[in-house]
């Protein structure tokens, strides 16, 4: 009888990174689906160029370094996909492309792989790309085609606008909710990340922690500051990417705690550097500090061992 | 032992095998800020060997004066003195590159690349072996410029040595030649150029051949 | 109606109800085995001495091995009949161990017994005596000798006893058929060890996913002084004594400490019946109820003789119904797996599960994603992620200093890690204890 040996346990969670990375997908869905509908075959284009560029990055260098190829585990999917979410659908194609590189080769990889970026690869693509190519990065245009009710006249042609974090007053809450706003594909509809935060909350592929503080923080701050701050959270890429961004695994904090200090951490910096700084938003910045911060966060805070008495960390 | 080197070897040995910033990783300062494009690579190369290849010769020749105790300070004053030459020769016969340098002429002082020499080879050998030493330091660090400029130039800004090559349609990547783009091309240049050295070291030592 | 728990921990398998259904339902039945071979090492601590040889013709309930010093506890022959031998033979892990080999005569034929009496009326100096003449230790898996457990050191002192009854191990069900089928023996078993160590409060902690069992114990523990009973909420590892401890009393066993500290001793329901034989009957612990479940055509609840070999325990259920890939004592997340089918069946086995090639299969370990899903499972608030990182780097002083030694080794860490991430604790444990860091 030929039976294997191994310590317990014997049958694990059917929970892996794949079903996770996966149900990262499934949360994503909405938004792509309304980003298409809302700027036409342009933004599948992003997407498709930005996804298929990142598997492939990543499919060759695994080869390339000898290493045991993971595409499987779709992590370079989700980064491709939220990296075209974060480009406007007028970008040249070869932006999504060169930015899925970055992610892939410069920032996940020669870290080592997934699990070891310190920053999310996603999103300092986007950093990289917003300061090499400010113009391409930022063609914000008028949504090809409207949901509901509306002012806001959607134009087939290529029309620049000025983004809601630009002239706030252009458009109605209902507008910035739906989506019926000039930004990147992923971020003009709320609503669907919305749907897909509730989505990720229920199957429990995120915590509360993040995007609650970190959306409750600038909304915070901006009323501080004296600017409204329903507009504030449905204007720009925050709810974007409190939602899909800052709770990316690898690059934030381990406890609920660490998470708390995250999300306000992310929520002060965007606040500051939209009201005082030189760029319009400054969710991608915000992250990124906030991910540098991440081993600090970790090493600061700790929980209490059953059985001991509190700790002075 | 090093007096045993030949000048030959000594100046090979600056160049290659203890490249400043390729081997040794000294002067990251000046590397970063000068190597916007090839030209101010090349510039603040030039400039560095000089104050090296004079602040050797000198605290070579000191060397048996200097005490101990003081020998910083007076390495210091040494070097400060070239720099303070090459500061004025630049702004005399180059002002632009004067304007591009600013304050990082100044900062040779400090170049660690100088004072490290000054301290681990002048101080301990010959005036010939030193000033061997302190060119082949020069020209190591002024390749290595130059190749961080060009690639940093050639990305950022499609050209090298401000000659257009990429042509207008290419779209440069502007953050080659910001700051942040110093460190990430800093960085891959350094990890390529020594990932070549080693699988180059390796064969050579497999076969038998010293490098 | 308020469920107790504590903080952290997970609920495996929670898609097939913890791998009970097949079994929960099943009344015992009784295993006469052909053959016994009983290992003499079965308690925690020094091995008993065998006192027989080849060819004695020993009667059921007879001690067969010794005690080893003044925490060991006797062997008793599980079935009348002939010693066909006294040899070592390879167990669960390591050495092999001594075993005495008995032919079963089938007659039952019992030793002379001494009685106590009532559980109610038994002199309370003589209990412990008879709980290691009977050679009672702890059925739920540590088999530790459970008359040293009730010996108090001096300056220690114990307010209340808690009956563990939360089988919050998968596919298990032996604990809880016990309790569904003689809820008067486990609470017995309570009044005695309650009367023997003078303590006050005695509560059954039972897991709200065996309502039936909790319904029948709170029955039978009516009127009984000092007996109460408490629902736990289904989640793994209430069982784990310290859980336990925090669920029921609100108390935390200190770092490093013991129950008793926490003023508390924690005793498994089926330890409990096995104190009732004793003190009413005389009756050393020869059977235990074990749940056969898995791949086995007839999952079942088998009374089983000790020291019955694992062949005749899947034979007993119908045989598998494909070749198995992996047995294992205990439940999934940390029994302990067979070596081959010639293993037998000790005091500490409530679980045989037997499992197929393809689930026997080892998942690849992948990096570390930092989800945190293994600091959220922790029962004992660790920080499993940090502590494998000081463990693959060597760093076992600082994992020492990070409460590494507080590990209780449930495995939660390793059943939730979407990585599949084997957390080397156990080695960890073992080197710092070994290097004493």
């Amino acid at each position: 009888m030929n039976l294997r040996m191994s310590a317990g346990p014997h049958f694990v969670a059917r929970e892996s990174t794949q079903t996770l990375m996966l149900d990262v997908i499934i949360a994503l869905i909405p938004t792509v689906a309304a980003g298409v509908y809302l700027f036409g075959l342009r933004a599948a284009w992003v997407l498709a160029v930005a996804v298929i560029s990142a598997v492939l990055a990543e499919f060759i260098w695994q080869k390339l370094a000898k290493k045991s190829v993971r595409v499987g585990d779709l992590s370079a999917v989700v980064t491709g996909l939220i990296l075209g979410l974060n480009m406007p659908a007028e970008a040249p194609l070869w932006l999504p492309a060169i930015g899925s590189f970055i992610a892939i080769l410069l920032v996940k990889q020669l870290f080592g792989g997934i699990g070891h970026n310190f920053m999310n690869p996603a999103m300092l693509a986007r950093g990289v790309m917003l300061v090499s190519w400010p113009a391409q990065m930022t063609i914000y245009t008028l949504p090809i085609r409207v949901l509901g009710n509306t002012s806001v006249v959607p134009s087939p042609d290529v029309v620049s606008a000025a983004t809601p974090l630009i002239r706030p007053s252009a458009y109605s809450t209902y507008d910035l909710l739906i989506g019926n706003i000039p930004g990147t594909v992923g971020e003009v509809c709320k609503l669907a990340i919305i749907i897909g935060f509730l989505y990720m909350l229920f199957v429990g592929t995120i915590s509360w922690h993040i995007p609650v503080t970190f959306v409750g923080s600038v909304a915070l701050l901006s009323w501080i500051l004296g600017s409204d701050p329903l507009t504030a959270i449905l204007s720009g890429g925050v709810l974007f990417g409190a939602v899909f961004m800052a709770t990316d695994y690898v690059t934030n904090p381990l406890l609920n705690i660490g998470h708390l200090i995250f999300g306000i951490g992310c929520g002060i910096i965007v606040v500051v550097i939209r009201e005082f700084g030189n760029y319009p938003e400054g969710v991608t910045f915000a992250i990124l500090l906030m991910n540098t911060a991440t081993p600090l966060i970790d090493r600061w805070t700790n929980r209490r061992v059953y059985g001991t008495v509190k700790k002075h960390a | 032992m090093r007096n045993k080197q030949t000048m030959r070897g000594v100046f090979i040995n600056g160049v290659l095998n203890e490249n400043p910033i390729f081997r040794l990783v000294l002067g990251v300062c000046p590397t970063l800020a000068a190597t916007t494009n090839a030209t101010n690579g090349l510039g603040m190369g030039i400039a560095a060997t000089f104050v090296l290849l004079g602040s050797n010769i000198v605290i070579s020749l000191l060397r048996n004066f200097i005490p101990n105790k003081v020998r910083i300070p007076a390495y210091i004053v040494v070097i400060s003195t070239f720099v303070t030459v090459v500061q004025m020769i630049i702004q005399a016969f180059v002002p632009s590159l004067y304007d591009a340098l600013g304050i990082f002429i100044p900062l040779i002082v400090v170049n660690c690349i100088i004072l490290a020499r000054a301290e681990a080879f002048a101080g301990k050998n010959s005036v010939l072996h030193s000033a061997a030493d302190g060119l082949g330091m020069g020209v190591g660090f002024t390749l290595a410029l130059i190749l961080i400029g060009i690639v940093r130039e050639l990305v950022g800004n499609g050209s090298v040595f401000g000659l257009d090559i990429l042509g207008p349609t290419f779209q440069p990547m502007l953050i080659a030649i910001m700051a942040p783009g110093g460190f990430i091309f800093f960085g891959l240049i350094l990890g390529i150029v020594n990932s070549i050295v080693n699988k180059a070291g390796k064969r050579s030592a497999g076969k038998g051949v010293k490098a | 109606m308020s469920r107790l728990s504590f903080k952290g921990g997970i609920h495996p398998l929670k898609e097939i109800h913890e791998g009970k259904e097949a079994t929960k339902a099943k009344p015992i039945r009784a295993l006469v085995p052909e053959e016994v071979c009983i290992p003499v090492d079965m308690h925690l601590g020094a091995p008993s001495i065998p006192c027989v040889k080849k060819g004695d013709l020993v009667k059921m309930g007879q001690v067969i091995a010794e005690p080893a010093g003044p925490r060991g506890i006797p062997v008793h022959a599980s079935v009348s009949g002939e010693v066909t031998a006294v040899v070592p033979k390879q167990q669960l892990h390591g050495k092999p161990s001594t075993c005495i080999c008995i032919r079963n005569d089938k007659q039952d034929t019992w030793v002379e017994r001494h009685q106590l009496g009532s559980v109610e009326t038994a002199p309370a100096d003589k209990i412990v005596t008879a709980i290691r003449n009977a050679g009672i230790c702890g059925m739920g898996g540590a088999c530790f000798p459970t008359h040293a457990k009730m010996a108090l050191p001096e300056g220690k002192t114990v307010d209340t006893i808690i009956l563990n009854g939360s089988e919050c191990e998968t596919f298990i069900t032996a604990d809880h058929r016990l309790m569904l089928e003689q809820p008067e023996r486990v609470v017995d078993g309570l009044r005695a060890s309650m009367r023997a160590m003078g303590v006050l409060k005695g509560v059954i902690a039972i897991e709200e996913n065996k309502l039936d069992a909790y319904e029948a114990i709170k029955k039978a523990a009516a009127g009984r002084e000092g007996v109460s009973v408490a629902l736990l909420k289904t989640k793994y590892p209430q069982g784990g004594e310290k859980q336990l401890i925090q669920a029921v009393t609100g108390r935390e066993v200190p770092s490093g400490g013991l129950p008793m500290d926490a003023h508390v001793v924690v005793l498994n329901v089926a330890t409990a019946a096995a104190i009732t034989d004793a003190v009413t009957e005389g009756k050393p612990l020869i059977d235990r109820v074990t749940t056969v479940t898995g791949i086995v055509n007839e999952p079942s609840n088998l009374l089983v003789r000790i020291g019955t070999p694992v062949s005749e325990v899947t034979a007993a259920c119908g045989g598998t119904t494909e070749e198995p890939g992996k047995m294992f004592f205990g439940g999934s997340m940390t029994g302990l797996a067979l070596p081959d089918d010639t293993v037998s069946v000790t005091k500490a086995n409530n679980c045989l599960v037997v499992v197929n090639k393809k689930d026997a299969v080892l998942q690849e370990t992948s990096a570390c994603i930092r989800c945190s899903r293994c600091i959220a499972a922790c029962p004992i608030m660790l920080n499993p992620q940090r502590l494998n990182v000081l463990c693959e780097a060597g760093d076992l002083a600082q994992a020492k200093k990070e409460n590494m030694m507080d590990c209780i080794l449930c495995h939660s860490c390793h059943y939730v890690c979407p990585a599949r991430i084997k957390f080397p604790f156990k080695e960890a444990k073992e080197k710092i204890a070994a290097r004493r860091i």
